[in-house]
């Protein structure tokens, strides 16, 4: 008996292990692909500090139009990235207007497009994810839904 | 038969846009200038004819040319003035490394040298990245963190042809030297010691068939 829950918390710890949680190391991101709307794959920088992520379109809207009212590299000299999840996005519409949209912004964005991203990253529906690093570290994981508090994560 | 044309560009329309790859497009696979690079790796130098290279006492080395992976459009006046400033010291660089007697113009009786400087990024602890990953020699919103994390490095290519046949031609990434990113922009200063370093590399590989 002692066994079996042994191995099961093993099971359940290193399931736990793959999905981006506090003091989880950064480089478990680089496990995961990442384009520009321009096809120009990405990595993510080690010293960042503060990871945006956007899992749908009002979301993803949200961070891009706040953006698109700062500097180009305002993410840059933040240490920050953004990244928008859009596995979910039918090609048709990714292809059509998406892409098309996503091009004409001036900072960087970083594009997913693979199914395993939104289950190993923190999220709630209809909100982006706010993950903070320290020392490559996960330091916290917040949720935020509006313009007024994206302000405040910078 | 109208009706028949109509339906025939939906059915094509339907199949490029769910195809996933109408408008997603291509990005360059590496930085370089060759339209080929069969026979060439990285940190290579393929001689298809070593006697032809031996033969010849002069050279005429072409201005490098700078391969910036910025839009013309896109690059700032910055940006230009460095590309002319690259391909001037290291035309220059070369010219004063090579062994050959300089050639002021294309003679039959001289090798032809034509080079061309590019950065990529690098991360070689992933075996799944490019490493020839084309990087804008300059700073964009791409490429700055790039240079922030020195992942960026020169790559430096050149030809030699005889007699309108090319005999000679290498490809080097500067690995050991990452570019530095020292202020805001990209600078000639910046770039002098991989520029330095990939001019040594040439020298060494053209002026061992100049004895």
């Amino acid at each position: 008996m002692k066994k079996i829950l042994l191995i099961l918390i093993v099971a359940i710890a290193s399931i736990n292990a793959q999905n981006l949680q506090v003091g989880s190391d950064i480089q478990m991101l680089n496990n995961y692909e990442y384009e520009t709307p321009k096809s120009r794959k990405m990595k993510i920088p080690l010293n960042t500090k503060t990871l945006l992520i956007a899992f749908d379109k009002d979301t993803g809207a949200l961070v891009n139009e706040y953006l698109a009212t700062k500097n180009k590299y305002f993410l840059q000299k933040k240490k920050a990235i953004f990244i928008a999840d859009i596995n979910k996005m039918p090609t048709m519409v990714t292809n059509m207007f998406a892409l098309p949209k996503l091009r004409k912004y001036k900072h960087l964005i970083y594009l997913h497009y693979g199914e395993k991203f939104q289950n190993a990253v923190p999220r709630r529906e209809e909100k982006v994810s706010v993950v903070r690093f320290e020392d490559k570290k996960v330091k916290s994981i917040s949720f935020i839904t509006s313009k007024e508090e994206l302000s405040k994560v910078f | 038969m109208k009706t028949n044309l109509l339906l025939s560009s939906l059915i094509l329309l339907s199949i490029v846009l769910f195809s996933g790859c109408a408008s997603k497009m291509q990005a360059p696979k590496n930085s370089g200038f060759f339209k080929s690079y069969e026979h060439l790796q990285v940190n290579s130098n393929h001689v298809s004819d070593a006697v032809k290279l031996a033969a010849y006492k002069k050279i005429y080395v072409e201005e490098v040319s700078v391969i910036p992976s910025i839009a013309l459009e896109e690059q700032t006046s910055e940006q230009k003035q460095l590309y002319t400033g690259i391909s001037k010291y290291a035309t220059n660089k070369l010219k004063e490394a090579l062994k050959f007697k300089n050639s002021n113009e294309k003679t039959k009786d001289s090798l032809v040298m034509q080079s061309a400087i590019s950065a990529s990024e690098v991360h070689f602890d992933d075996k799944e990245w490019n490493q020839l990953s084309p990087l804008s020699l300059g700073i964009t919103v791409v490429s700055l963190n790039a240079y922030l994390e020195e992942s960026a490095r020169l790559v430096g290519e050149y030809r030699l042809i005889a007699k309108d046949e090319t005999i000679s031609k290498s490809l080097k990434q500067i690995k050991e030297i990452p570019i530095s990113l020292n202020g805001d922009y990209l600078t000639l200063d910046d770039l002098k010691s991989s520029i330095d370093a990939w001019v040594d590399i040439v020298a060494s590989e053209i002026n061992k068939g100049n004895k």
